[in-house]
């Protein structure tokens, strides 16, 4: 049978692997892909409470979410292809210039 | 017979765990993958399985929002810049091991650890049978999104155009218009003449 | 039969302040699509006369103490979210107004600039004006996204590329905390409205006291609380010098808002919310203490500010820990005061540094401002009174902001707090009156070659922007009464007195 606890339990486990991702990955598109798992571990909850609770907002909210994780994303990879014609790269930790 | 009356009862258990563990999975490839075009694919199996889970949450607005926002824009976006910059596997596949980043990941896992007790506390069971069966639907969402979310709604068209703006600043190359409206400039000129002298040519 | 989309003329007029704002970005965008001119000045204005719209009402709204909710409750507009209407608005047109003469600079004068302002500034509007998570949460994305395009709006530039890479990762690694901080408090109280949240407490704890802790971490990044600064620093020094200026005060005011309201209004229901205060009171240490540890060492005057503004941060949750402990709306009252007077303060001290920016390279290092003092008086004074009042010295507004938050923190109980931050403040002097002895004290290494100070950068805008916070800073030190006032009536909409 499965519970609400399953449901969160898949989605606090995506919440970590994300949050790994960002943090061990160079790279900026595996950081921005890493990001977006986060914000879809967040998603699962809305909707599983939702169903639990018989209410639709959370639906709604995931779908909020939805298109502020694709505005986000957008902005992101105009980012990343900028730094890419001015640092020739796409690793984070290569662009050194300022000593951070 | 018997078999296979008890698959068909549980057969939402079952769905749940094949793809609860397909999305796990997809997740750890991320993360492990040197080679960036499979990463994102690994990327689409994890957003594809998520929305499979919505479908057993009876949210088939948002399973489809999923899978067309996810799938078809966001990780197709992904493989475009992806091919368009030609990242090589090295350049994309390097990871960090450092003292710091054990630390991270000491940090990661302390943080989904943290938020299982949250996992346990929580109260109630997934209902089996939707309450209603429009629950869920683009209808009911629909209702909710021009009713008491109205103002959270309106406010993502400018989030978005904010977005749409951004992006063509930053990515277009000359973003100067190639003819400008001159009765206006010069009326402007003759308002605002200490800008004058500044005119690009 | 009821109507399909239930929005009155008063839930828009409830929300015009931030409305005005987004039309007039759309306005900006529009005109400059149809009607492309040479000069972006026409962009600049609408913008300014925008923002003293927006200004303007919300200053009228708090003086006439408007308190009531919008959209099925889903933005409150009382006299807190006017005021921050007003320090948000105030530090949006110093930011615009140290704009166009730089971004002509550089090249880069573009009408988008003055468009992702507004939309971010209406963001920031909205997200102080919240009472529901979601609500919370799309404004404050509102609010980051044009901000992660304007840190690289000198496009070829690879320093301000890099840090609008570094500022989105953070940007986009708080949002994540959040929203999952906001699924689970959802869950706990099965509705997003503040005023529900107590249910969720009541009813599941576990879930609500980790939603709580995730969505405070997105806020401690967003106001670069110590250990969440990572890369604060390179942001602020890598983006063009105007946005660093907006990213330093409004950017930077407005998570404050959001901060304040949940966790007096949301989570301050309960005593639980005192549970945390201990990790507060280390992270306000940690803030101040290393904030201003660092910026002692730095040559660079933006990455200095950054520091400096990082240290700032720390001083206000100091101010914050003592107004959730004396649970009292004068002790809020005076972070608003701080808040207030820092964007003037630190306004004034980017627009220096923008006056004396070249064609193609700022003036950054504090090495650059040796002589300042001999060759361009008037400027090396106005320097010399933001940095003063950046350290707290008596008749200026930092001073006061200071001592007032001091005070009701000592008041709170938390003199050890105090010392720290006292302590801190004394070694900020060392690193504020470098810059002084730079301008003033300091003869320059090749005297044959005196460093140029030209006006480059100058412009009426500038000029205006400069001595308005200048007087601000003194007028508002020295009568502190209004502004203090105004932050009363403000935070008593909050805490209702005793």
């Amino acid at each position: 049978m499965i519970t609400l606890q399953e449901y969160l339990t898949v989605a606090a486990l995506l919440f970590s692997l994300g949050l790994l991702i960002v943090l061990f990955r160079n790279n900026a598109i595996s950081i921005l892909m890493g990001i977006e798992l986060m914000l879809n571990a967040a998603n699962i909850n809305f909707v599983a409470f939702s169903q639990s609770l018989g209410g639709l907002a959370g639906q709604v909210f995931a779908l909020f979410v939805i298109v502020a994780a694709a505005a986000e994303a957008a902005v992101a990879i105009a980012i990343i292809v900028l730094m890419y014609q001015n640092l020739g790269t796409t690793d984070v930790e290569k662009a050194k210039n300022l000593n951070g | 017979m018997i078999i296979l009356q008890t698959l068909s009862a549980r057969l939402p258990d079952i769905l749940f765990y094949l793809f609860a563990g397909l999305s796990l999975i997809g997740a750890v490839q991320v993360l492990c993958r040197r080679n960036p075009m499979n990463a994102a694919v690994s990327m689409v199996v994890t957003v594809l399985s998520i929305a499979v889970l919505y479908i057993l949450l009876s949210a088939y607005f948002i399973a489809a929002a999923q899978m067309i926002v996810y799938a078809g824009a966001i990780v197709v976006l992904f493989i475009f810049v992806i091919m368009l910059l030609n990242l090589s596997a090295k350049e994309i596949g390097r990871r960090r091991y450092t003292l710091f980043k054990a630390f991270a990941a000491f940090v990661a896992a302390a943080v989904g650890v943290s938020l299982l007790p949250g996992v346990r506390g929580a109260p109630r069971a997934i209902s089996e049978q939707p309450i209603d069966p429009s629950f869920g639907s683009a209808k009911t969402v629909g209702r909710l999104l021009f009713g008491e979310f109205l103002l959270p709604f309106e406010l993502t068209s400018i989030l978005i155009l904010a977005a749409m703006v951004a992006g063509v600043v930053l990515a277009k190359r000359d973003i100067t218009p190639n003819r400008t409206f001159s009765p206006v400039d010069a009326i402007l000129d003759l308002l605002l003449k200490s800008d004058r002298k500044d005119k690009s040519p | 039969m009821e109507s399909l989309i239930p929005v009155g003329l008063t839930d828009l007029q409830g929300v015009y302040p931030a409305l005005n704002l987004a039309v007039a970005g759309i306005v900006i965008l529009l005109l400059d699509a149809f009607f492309p001119m040479r000069s972006k000045l026409l962009s600049a204005w609408i913008t300014l006369i925008a923002l003293h719209l927006s200004f303007t009402c919300g200053l009228h709204r708090l003086t006439s103490g408007m308190d009531e909710t919008f959209f099925h409750g889903a933005v409150r507009m009382d006299p807190f979210t006017h005021a921050f209407t007003v320090i948000i608005c105030l530090a949006s047109t110093l930011a615009v107004l140290s704009a166009p003469k730089y971004l002509r600079l550089r090249d880069c004068h573009y009408a988008e600039y003055y468009a992702l302002i507004l939309f971010s500034v209406s963001g920031m509007l909205l997200f102080s004006a919240a009472e529901e998570l979601i609500m919370l949460f799309l404004a404050l994305e509102t609010m980051s996204i044009p901000v992660y395009c304007l840190v690289a709006f000198t496009r070829d530039n690879e320093y301000s590329t890099e840090a609008s890479m570094k500022y989105f990762v953070m940007g986009a690694f708080a949002t994540g905390f959040m929203v999952y901080g906001v699924a689970l408090l959802y869950g706990s109280a099965g509705s997003g409205y503040f005023a529900d949240l107590p249910r969720g407490a009541a009813s599941s704890p576990g879930l609500f006291y980790s939603g709580m802790t995730l969505v405070l971490i997105g806020f401690l990044f967003k106001i670069a609380a110590v250990p969440f600064n990572m890369w604060t620093p390179d942001a602020y020094e890598g983006a063009p010098t105007p946005v660093t200026t907006f990213m330093a005060e409004a950017v930077k005011a407005a998570p404050f808002s959001g901060m304040i309201k949940l966790l007096i209004v949301a989570f301050g229901f309960s005593q639980a919310v005192h549970l945390w205060m201990p990790a507060f009171i280390g992270i306000a240490i940690l803030t101040m203490v290393v904030g201003n540890m660092v910026a002692l060492v730095q040559t660079d005057m933006k990455r200095m500010l950054g520091y400096s503004s990082i240290a700032h941060s720390g001083y206000i949750l100091v101010g914050i820990v003592a107004s959730v402990k004396l649970n009292s709306s004068e002790a809020l009252a005076s972070v608003l005061y701080y808040l207030f007077i820092y964007v003037l303060m630190n306004a004034g001290a980017f627009g220096i540094l923008i006056l004396f920016s070249h064609k193609n390279k700022d003036t950054n290092a504090i090495d650059d401002l040796v002589g300042l003092g001999r060759e361009r008086p008037w400027a090396a004074a106005f320097m010399g009174i933001y940095t003063l009042s950046l350290t707290g010295i008596p008749p200026l507004g930092g001073f006061f902001g200071k001592f007032y938050i001091f005070s009701y923190a000592i008041k709170a109980g938390l003199t050890p707090l105090v010392i720290v931050a006292i302590l801190t403040s004394v070694m900020s002097a060392f690193y504020y009156l470098k810059i002084i002895v730079a301008m003033y004290f300091r003869e320059p290494s090749d005297p044959q070659h005196p460093a140029a100070f030209s006006y480059e950068g100058y412009s009426v805008f500038l000029i205006a922007m400069l001595c308005f916070t200048a007087f601000g800073v003194i007028y508002f030190g020295i009568f502190p009464k209004t502004p203090l006032t105004l932050a009363r009536l403000a935070a008593a909409s909050l805490i209702p007195a005793p």
